[in-house]
């Protein structure tokens, strides 16, 4: 093995930095998925008739239904009856302030670089944490309550605004759309609902931080963000999770609708548990991410950074139903070891004039599998679409994988379509530019990646673009990263 | 299911093709036919559920009853003017009339010892382990179910041999006429390419149907390119519009070798082109161009794989698409990096023009890349012609038909100027110039 190599092995060979479970007190229910686990989820949340109908039906829909097994992802069969449904902190009646929270849990929160105070006070974010499946602790909500703006967990927003819960659930992404999203609908526990009202423009950004906590649960989160006419939102999700040896399944839903006008931007970095340097534990990460323009102008914004767990599957998509509305899709997804990402977007083009841009880097180290997988398709009435997609590559090491799959279907003749891609390594000659000047190898690599990554991270808001720069450097362990 | 009545169909007419042979029967390459349909009645006909099928519908294909072409053409061919369809000068020509050959049309004088050019029918009938070597240039496992049809009923086509160092010869052309009359048939026909060492060959497949009737050209191209010699495979397309044209080409280069393969696709109602290439040694190289004009109702689907088996190889590719009417394209072209394959170089491209309101075009460029030294790029764009172009042109006093066709023969060009040999690069121009005319741009 060359010194390069060497190198490389040392410098993408680090352990998850964030690994720990916190003892605390949890209300679980027994292992395995029947008809009664789901009225049973449904009644502990005291959910109306409706909704439990609702999860009913997309149970039974996802019992006839298969798991796909299209994706480049590899992984032991997943059993769904070894698996417990729902997990909240035993506490019994909702904190009305931070005061009232259970310490040790916020003392976790600290351990993760995530002073809640702090960030009260200082940060000017609203943070809903959500410690395994139910919210704990929702912050600035008074503020956001005077300009209209719904901020809450999901349970919350079941009771206290059931008509527009029932309106939009389930409108972008339906509950017999696939295999997880089946799965989601018929167990989610939790999540967050947003609702930004006519007009708003929401002050600040809305952030939930997701920890997975009880050992062998599988968390179901389900996001809803509405956005009506003419209003802004920005919503950020990140998530850490303690080190543990049991894959979990994480299958999530998030639904965003902008009305005409609007526009939503949503980012994430997600750094779950991603297994150690065999694959061994680590999160399996099943998301459904869909947002819908449905109004003219309005716009949907995706910003990924994906840097853990250890297989990836999702492709945060747009339907630009509205005339002249515009979906993005900005994506940085690391894998290192044994991680696997199957990842990309879907634009579909249904309105007049609707623009998309697709910008996604890969990086692959160690022994790890990376895919782009995307799809356009132009549908016959969008006059005057354009799409623009890039897929750039980078390979460290010789035995990880970059793969690049997109699809891209026109039905429409006035569109207009590009997509590029590459695939390469660091150069040996611009790391070598580098040494001339000084910067040692660590510092080169670490450099060239975040240059190659910059068109992502500059779309992510100033506190996440820190956040996953230094997330890209431990991901992969300081200097290749 | 369409897809189960028609291999019920073609194993009906598989027994009755068993039942003709008489003494070939016990012969080895009988045996590999058998195996084909064997393996074909397991796999079946895919359906748009198959991710490499799932935007070419086989229905209208597969519906349609076909019969094995007879011994004797139901036409008579002997008066037409072979030349009539390519004239290049100098070349050896062998002609099939509905997939048979037709010795009395062509033309072998000018074969030598250093290149042999037979019809398949009699090396099949004198030394069938020849063919047994020459079939399978890749996989088992990369061969389509339409392969093992043509696999199934192997006995048509055309052997090439090129001795070692054997360079400076000329184009082989096969030229396959396609009567088109009221029954639809069934032409299978294989050809088989061999290099040898330090060779060069040009080798010009034609497809030209004289009827408008229906029927089904099933054909797969078989070449094995060894060290350092150079194989330059075109392919023109002109059937009828009412054919089928379903066809495989696989190729297999060693060191220092190279495979070109310039397809030009004009004819046909429903058309579906696979073609895969392995590089299997260092420094072997791959180019892979190719042109399609569908019109009116056509359906034309590419789908091409470049396998980098070995390390430091290169491959180019560029397909362009230019699409009239109510026409539909598809492309698909994967490149695959093996782990031991680095410092390959790949270069992908698929350009589409689409000529038309209701022209439909898919394409689905991928790569696959498990060595890291690599330098791989693809691109692909799909849209009209541009209105500035448009406007320079129209500014010069140019009519709008005018205009239009000088821009869609510029795209449409590049193609061309790749092709090496001169008189065929004409017919080439003309065909497209036929095409642009005729398709009368909006």
């Amino acid at each position: 093995m060359s010194t390069e190599a060497q190198d490389l092995e040392k410098l993408t060979g680090g352990e998850y930095k964030y690994g720990f479970v916190t003892d605390i007190e949890t209300d679980t229910v027994p292992k395995g998925l029947d008809e009664d686990v789901i009225r049973l989820i449904s009644k502990k949340k005291n959910e109306p008739e409706w909704l439990l109908e609702w999860r009913l039906k997309a149970f039974r829909v996802w019992q006839k239904m298969k798991e796909p097994t299209w994706a480049y992802v590899d992984y032991p069969e997943i059993d769904y009856q070894d698996i417990s449904y729902y997990s909240a902190p035993k506490v019994k009646e909702r904190p009305k302030s931070l005061d009232e929270v259970d310490p040790e849990l916020l003392a976790t929160y600290e351990k993760l670089g995530i002073p809640l105070k702090e960030q009260e006070m200082l940060a000017g974010v609203a943070v809903d944490a959500v410690f395994d499946s139910v919210s704990v602790a929702t912050t600035f909500k008074e503020k956001l309550q005077d300009m209209g703006i719904i901020f809450c967990s999901f349970s919350e927003a079941v009771q206290e605004h059931p008509e527009l819960v029932k309106k939009y659930l389930g409108s972008v992404v339906p509950p017999a759309d696939n295999f997880f999203a089946a799965l989601n609908s018929a167990v989610f526990t939790d999540g967050s609902f947003v609702y930004i009202p006519s007009g708003v423009r929401c002050p600040m950004e809305l952030s939930t931080y997701f920890r997975i906590n009880t050992l062998g649960t599988g968390q179901f989160e389900r996001t809803l963000i509405v956005a009506e006419d003419s209003s802004y939102v920005s919503y950020l999700e990140g998530c850490t999770a303690p080190m543990r040896d049991e894959n979990q399944l994480h299958a999530a839903v998030v639904e965003l609708v902008a009305l005409d006008n609007a526009e939503i931007k949503y980012s994430t970095v997600q750094n779950w548990y991603p297994g150690d340097k065999e694959g061994k534990g680590g999160i399996y990460n099943f998301v459904t991410k869909r947002g819908k323009c449905a109004g003219v102008n309005s716009k949907i914004s995706w910003t990924q950074v994906e840097t853990g767990s250890a297989i990836t599957w999702k492709y945060p998509s747009c339907i630009l139903l509205g005339d002249n509305s515009v979906g993005e899709f900005y994506s940085v997804a690391v894998t290192n070891n044994r991680q696997q990402a199957d990842t990309g977007t879907k634009m579909i083009h249904i309105g007049k004039n609707t623009r998309s841009t697709i910008v996604s880097k890969g990086i692959s180290a160690g022994r790890s599998q990376n895919v782009y997988r995307g799809l356009v398709k132009i549908m016959k009435n969008a006059d005057g679409a354009r799409n623009f997609s890039q897929c750039d590559s980078m390979l460290m090491g010789d035995k990880c994988g970059a793969h690049t799959f997109p699809y891209i279907e026109n039905n429409n003749s006035t569109a207009q379509m590009e997509h590029e891609a590459t695939t390469s390594k660091i150069g040996e000659d611009q790391i070598f530019y580098c040494n001339q000047r000084g910067i040692d190898t660590e510092d080169a690599v670490n450099m060239i990646v975040n240059g190659f990554c910059k068109e992502v991270f500059r779309e992510l808001p100033m506190e996440f673009a820190v956040e996953a720069q230094k997330l890209l450097g431990i991901s992969l362990e300081g200097s290749v990263g | 299911m369409k897809q189960d009545k028609a291999l019920q169909t073609f194993r009906t007419s598989f027994e009755e093709f068993e039942k003709g042979l008489n003494g070939e029967y016990s012969s080895p390459v009988h045996a590999r036919r058998r195996d084909a349909m064997k393996r074909l009645s397991e796999t079946g006909f895919p359906t748009l559920r198959d991710e490499e099928w799932r935007y070419t519908n086989l229905a209208a294909l597969l519906e349609t009853e076909y019969v094995r072409p007879t011994q004797k053409a139901a036409v008579d061919f002997s008066a037409v003017d072979t030349k009539r369809f390519l004239d290049i000068g100098q070349m050896l020509r062998l002609v099939f009339i509905d997939g048979v050959y037709a010795p009395e049309l062509s033309d072998l004088s000018t074969a030598s010892g250093k290149l042999r050019v037979q019809d398949l029918a009699t090396v099949i009938n004198e030394q069938p382990d020849e063919v047994l070597s020459l079939t399978g240039a890749v996989d088992e496992g990369a061969r389509h179910p339409f392969t093992m049809l043509n696999d199934a009923f192997t006995e048509q086509g055309a052997l090439i041999h090129v001795g070692q160092g054997a360079a400076e010869l000329p184009p082989v052309h096969l030229l396959f006429l396609a009567s088109g009359g009221a029954k639809p048939l069934l032409i299978t026909p294989r050809i088989l390419i061999r290099a040898e060492a330090n060779s060069e060959i040009d080798v010009i497949e034609q497809y030209v149907a004289l009827g408008d009737g229906a029927y089904f050209t099933n054909a797969v191209v078989e070449s094995h390119v060894a060290e350092n010699a150079h194989v330059h495979h075109y392919k023109i397309q002109e059937e009828g519009p009412a054919a089928y044209h379903v066809a495989a080409s696989y190729a297999r280069v060693a060191r220092s070798g190279s495979y070109s393969n310039h397809y030009f696709g004009f004819g046909a109602r429903l058309l579906r082109n696979n073609l895969h290439l392995v590089l299997d040694d260092e420094a072997a190289e791959c180019t892979m161009n190719g042109l399609f004009m569908p019109m009116a109702k056509q359906h034309m689907d590419h789908h091409t794989v470049i396998d980098h088996a070995k390390p430091h190889c290169n491959s180019h590719e560029l397909y362009k698409g230019l699409l009239f009417d109510e026409a539909r394209g598809v492309f698909s072209g994967k490149i695959i990096v093996r782990q031991d394959a680095q410092k390959t170089d790949a270069k992908q491209s698929n350009n589409n023009l689409l000529l038309s309101e209701n022209a439909l075009v898919d394409t689905k460029p991928q790569l696959e890349i498990w060595a890291d030294d690599v330098k791989c790029t693809h691109g692909a764009t799909i849209g009209r012609l541009d209105d500035d172009a448009m406007f320079y042109l129209r500014s010069r006093g140019l009519p709008k038909e005018q205009a239009h066709s000088v821009l869609a023969y510029a795209f449409a060009s590049e193609l061309v100027s790749h092709v090496r040999l001169e008189p065929l690069r004409q017919h080439l121009d003309d065909a497209i110039h036929r095409r642009l005319e005729r398709s009368g741009i909006e």
